[in-house]
């Protein structure tokens, strides 16, 4: 089988993890465009029967890193993918307004933000992860670490409240920034 | 003694329980963003390359040897 075949299958979880690391979603999707065509063009550095979303992963990444170092000078863009649509939840004493964690996210750094999501949300194994950013396994498991606990930190979440976000209010964030 | 490290473990599994709510819900967040609708830029795109690919380099599709 074609390995270019299967490219289709991981646009979605490319498109989550380039709006996690740009936090705009029409620069994630710009980000995307690039990593798919070095893909495409690479694909003869892909092993088959590899891990095909980690390594496409890797190149989004790179890709994100490389434009991120040119214009790094600019004003940042960020619409906060994850921040949005988080305000119209109500806040209640003693719970987190979800509109922090939203907006705690996009405070993590840039390292931070992509372990948390690699391993966090995207299932990546710490040594996967490792791979994915090229650096060690104990880097990647003291930027989850220290990401958790900057998460914990700016909620002001104490130990043992819970982080309460609803189906609704994911979707919200969703309808918010996705292209409909 | 005993009540101490009591103390420490419920720190500690509180601490996790806090980790993994937070866990769940950048899954939460990361799946359905992943599962959204994807634009059609990226299937017209895939088409573009696929046809490029065709009308350029039929020589080097032979891949496997012999």
């Amino acid at each position: 089988m074609d390995p270019k075949d299967e490219l289709v299958e991981h646009l979605g979880s490319m498109r989550a993890f380039a709006m996690s690391l740009c936090r705009n979603s029409a620069t994630a999707d710009d980000l995307v465009q690039e990593a798919l065509i070095k893909a495409w063009s690479n694909i003869g550095s892909f092993e088959p029967g590899s891990n095909m979303r980690a390594w496409l992963f890797t190149i989004l990444r790179n890709t994100y890193y490389s434009l991120h170092r040119k214009r790094k000078n600019e004003v940042e863009d960020i619409d906060g993918v994850y921040a949005e649509g988080l305000a119209q939840k109500p806040d209640h004493d003693g719970r987190l307004a979800m509109r922090d964690f939203g907006m705690a996210f996009d405070k993590l750094t840039d390292e931070q933000r992509e372990a948390l999501v690699l391993v966090g949300a995207g299932g990546f194994s710490y040594e996967e992860a490792a791979e994915t950013c090229g650096v060690a396994i104990g880097t990647i498991k003291s930027r989850v670490n220290r990401g958790r606990a900057h998460l914990t930190e700016m909620m002001g979440l104490d130990k043992g409240d819970a982080v309460e976000l609803t189906d609704s209010v994911t979707a919200g964030i969703v309808s918010a920034r996705s292209a409909a | 003694m005993t009540d101490k490290m009591n103390t420490h473990s419920k720190i500690a599994k509180e601490q996790s329980e806090v980790d993994r709510q937070i866990d769940d819900n950048l899954k939460l967040v990361f799946d359905q963003l992943a599962s959204a609708p994807v634009p059609d830029r990226f299937s017209d795109l895939l088409n573009k390359l696929r046809a490029a690919d065709e009308g350029t380099s039929q020589k080097g599709d032979d891949t496997n040897g012999s």
